[in-house]
């Protein structure tokens, strides 16, 4: 098991690193795979996302007013990830780096999916008249709600459970 | 990349406790009957602990403020995010009930004693290399705090899966 930690220790200095250099970079990733989504959203559907360094600024052409989303804040979660795949034995085997291959998928697709949320909250609760005269009080109470979930325990929630189901799927399992 | 009936069952378990237990946390009752009182007992622990190493600070609530600096410990500062983590995921498991409320008062107490090494840690972060306080903040302590969660978790289902059981990592 101390050998485990330490492996955990070792992802966990790795993840911080990845995640800090390459966070301005993987925003131009996230950024227009999350525009496709907002287009299931009428209301949103004009915004343009432009991603700014750490941070993804929400913008639009027409008269609906503008976001800063502290994009970094929603994508550390990869830093667990990379270690529990770097704590489990046999690391750099084919079988896990094929698990951890799908397990950023899923996190990248759960990055969108969160990036949405954060953008649906800021709408909703924190644009003054604008958010009074599009979200209703349930639809904005869902959102904040959704972002305080995700952001406080789901990010880790899907880390764990991409990781733990991977771990233990037929194909993948050492 | 199929899983087992009973791995299936357990992340399906474990997500609905998972959001079940943070729903709970977050009643506005709950938030000031049970968890404002126990951030506030955290930050006396904290602060006891920071002043017994020369830290010259003084709690208010959920205040801890020296000459300095100060920090206030908040939702999702109180450790109790990574307990409800480390609860749904040992109650989803499949073991005798008694071992798994024992194992979740066990992580529970583990893990707050590590968030007090966070606060008290951030707070000489705060104080003597405030540059890197909110990486460490955001995503280093974060990340520590989930990942103890996760390896409490594995250390308490090597204890209670027997032992002619496959293993289960």
């Amino acid at each position: 098991m101390l050998l485990r930690v330490c492996r955990f220790l070792a992802g966990l200095v790795l993840g911080v690193a990845i995640w800090w250099a390459a966070t301005p970079a993987y925003n131009y990733v996230l950024a227009p795979a999350t525009q496709l989504l907002l287009h299931a959203d009428r209301r949103l559907a004009p915004l343009v996302l432009v991603p700014q360094e750490r941070q993804i600024f929400v913008t639009s052409s027409t008269p609906i007013p503008t976001a800063t989303i502290p994009a970094d804040q929603l994508t550390y979660n990869i830093i667990l990830l990379l270690a529990l795949y770097a704590s489990n034995e046999r690391a750099w085997s084919l079988a896990n780096l094929r698990g951890l291959a799908i397990a950023l998928a899923i996190l990248f697709a759960s990055h969108c999916v969160s990036l949405l949320i954060s953008i649906e909250s800021t709408y909703a609760m924190r644009q003054g008249a604008w958010s009074e005269a599009h979200y209703g009080d349930a639809g904005a109470n869902f959102w904040l709600t959704a972002e305080l979930v995700f952001r406080i325990v789901g990010m880790f929630g899907v880390v764990f459970a991409a990781w733990w189901g991977l771990s233990h799927s037929k194909s993948v399992s050492t | 990349m199929a899983l087992a009936p009973r791995q299936t069952r357990f992340l399906i378990v474990f997500a609905v406790l998972l959001i079940a237990f943070y729903a709970l946390i977050t009643i506005s009752w709950v938030d000031s009957h049970a968890v404002l009182p126990f951030t506030g007992a955290l930050a006396r622990v904290s602060g006891a602990a920071l002043n017994l190493i020369g830290e010259r600070v003084h709690v208010d609530g959920t205040i801890i403020a020296g000459p300095k600096f100060a920090v206030d410990i908040r939702g999702g500062c109180n450790g109790l995010e990574a307990v409800v983590f480390v609860c749904a995921a040992m109650l989803a498991f499949h073991a005798p009930m008694r071992k798994r409320l024992i194992g979740a008062a066990a992580a529970a107490v583990i893990l707050e004693a590590l968030n007090i090494i966070r606060i008290d840690s951030l707070y000489l972060l705060g104080v003597y290399h405030r540059s890197i306080f909110e990486t460490f903040h955001l995503a280093v302590w974060q990340t520590l705090m989930f990942g103890a969660a996760v390896l409490l978790f594995l250390v308490w289902t090597s204890k209670v899966t027997p032992r002619d059981a496959p293993a289960s990592l």
